[in-house]
């Protein structure tokens, strides 16, 4: 019996180490999300401030080099390839410009609830003209129950749209996509309800350890050939953390990356009774 | 006969490139002003068919050139663009609902700029 009482005695012990282990990690990872957080906010702050000033002469140097395109019309090729460098330059100048805006003034929330599978399916259906093209298919592979969060509906079209733009730009020779939406299990000493998750992944090149670490640093990009600005992910992230969720992103080189966001879940209908739900729409 | 568009923003250099720009591209006659109060003047006497006005320029903003010119009878039926660096949706909004028929922020490729013009001139007749 002694020996008995003892055994449980240091199971339940264990228990109690593993859960606080776990609940220390969690409160590393939010230390250095929140961290993460202020850096862009103040990165964010100082874009906005001097965002007009350069929008100002991006204007005149786009306007005399339009000017310079149209009287240089009859020079040689080198010239009109110049022209058109700097052409291309300053729009970029003005698209980064206009990314930082994004965290200065990060849009004010408009949420609403709305079942899960209805924003992932509205977000596919952007996609449905442009992967086949791309030889990707997608797969999806929705919750059994009905899912409801709290969202802004706009701001986590843009998540998806940037997620589903990176799965395809990461698989230039085709591939597959797998989305899946799902209720994760409650942490045993979670106060709140049990979050859901939505998981894109892709067949695609993969990101190396080292790359991953950086991964939501502004201005960190893999694809600076393919004309990306190392913004979309920031951007991503910190819509995610404003709806107090989290994202994750998990990597194999050479095999695939899957991005998870995790929302708090407001609603779940296990039965077929939407019209009874008060939050259904 | 020619269309008169009138540039009131306090950027010469912008105000140049973009008038010789206009003028090659869809020969309209171009008339700039870099000071918000003459330019008031300058829509009053020359009643253009179309104004591009900037937002943030020194003593007179462009919310406020806009204000006058849809107050008087002279200058309100002319369509206005705001065509400026502030890319805010106060901004756009705060615009809107003084009656500006158009809100583009800068930098602008000339033919977006030139279509968006035509598009308005063609309504206007």
């Amino acid at each position: 019996m002694a020996i008995l009482g003892i055994v449980r005695y240091i199971t339940k012990r264990k228990k109690v180490m593993d859960e606080l282990r776990n609940a220390y990690a969690d409160l590393r990872r939010t230390q250095q999300g929140l961290a993460q957080s202020e850096k862009l906010s103040s990165l964010g702050r100082f874009a906005s401030g001097i965002a007009h000033e350069i929008k100002n002469p991006l204007g005149i140097i786009l306007e005399g080099v339009e000017l310079l395109e149209t009287k240089l019309s009859k020079a040689d090729k080198d010239v009109k390839i110049t022209i058109n460098k700097i052409k291309e330059s300053t729009l970029r100048a003005d698209t980064i410009v206009h990314g930082l805006l994004e965290f200065a003034r990060p849009a004010e929330l408009k949420t609403e609830r709305i079942k899960l599978d209805d924003l992932v399916k509205e977000a596919l259906s952007l996609h449905k003209y442009i992967s086949p093209l791309r030889n990707i298919k997608i797969e999806t592979h929705l919750a059994k129950e009905k899912l409801f969060i709290e969202v802004d509906k706009n701001q986590m079209q843009q998540v998806f749209l940037n997620l589903l733009l990176n799965a395809i730009e990461a698989m230039p020779q085709g591939g597959k996509i797998n989305i899946r939406t799902y209720k994760m299990a409650k942490p045993e000493l979670a106060l709140n309800n049990s979050p859901c998750a939505i998981e894109v992944t892709d067949t695609g090149e993969g990101i190396s350890k080292q790359n991953l670490r950086k991964i939501f640093e502004p201005f960190f990009t893999t694809k600076r050939e393919r004309k990306g600005i190392g913004l979309g992910l920031s951007i991503v992230k910190m819509i995610i953390d404003n709806h107090k969720g989290n994202l994750e992103i998990d990597s194999i080189l050479g095999k695939g990356t899957t991005a998870r966001i995790i929302l708090p879940l407001v609603w779940e209908d296990v039965q077929d009774n939407e019209k009874k739900n008060p939050y259904h729409r | 006969m020619r269309k008169k568009i009138l540039i009131i923003d306090d950027e010469k250099d912008f105000c140049y490139f973009l008038k010789a720009n206009l003028q090659l591209i869809s020969n309209y006659q171009v008339l700039i002003s870099t000071k918000a109060k003459k330019g008031i003047k300058a829509a009053r006497k020359e009643k253009p068919d179309l104004i591009l006005l900037d937002i943030l320029m020194p003593r007179i903003d462009g919310f406020e050139v806009l204000k006058r010119l849809k107050e008087s009878e002279k200058t309100l039926h002319i369509p206005v663009i705001m065509l400026t660096a502030k890319n805010e949706n106060e901004s756009r909004m705060k615009a809107s609902g003084l009656y500006s028929d158009d809100y583009i922020v800068k930098p602008v490729e000339t033919e977006v700029l030139i279509s968006k013009i035509h598009k308005l001139l063609s309504l206007k007749k």
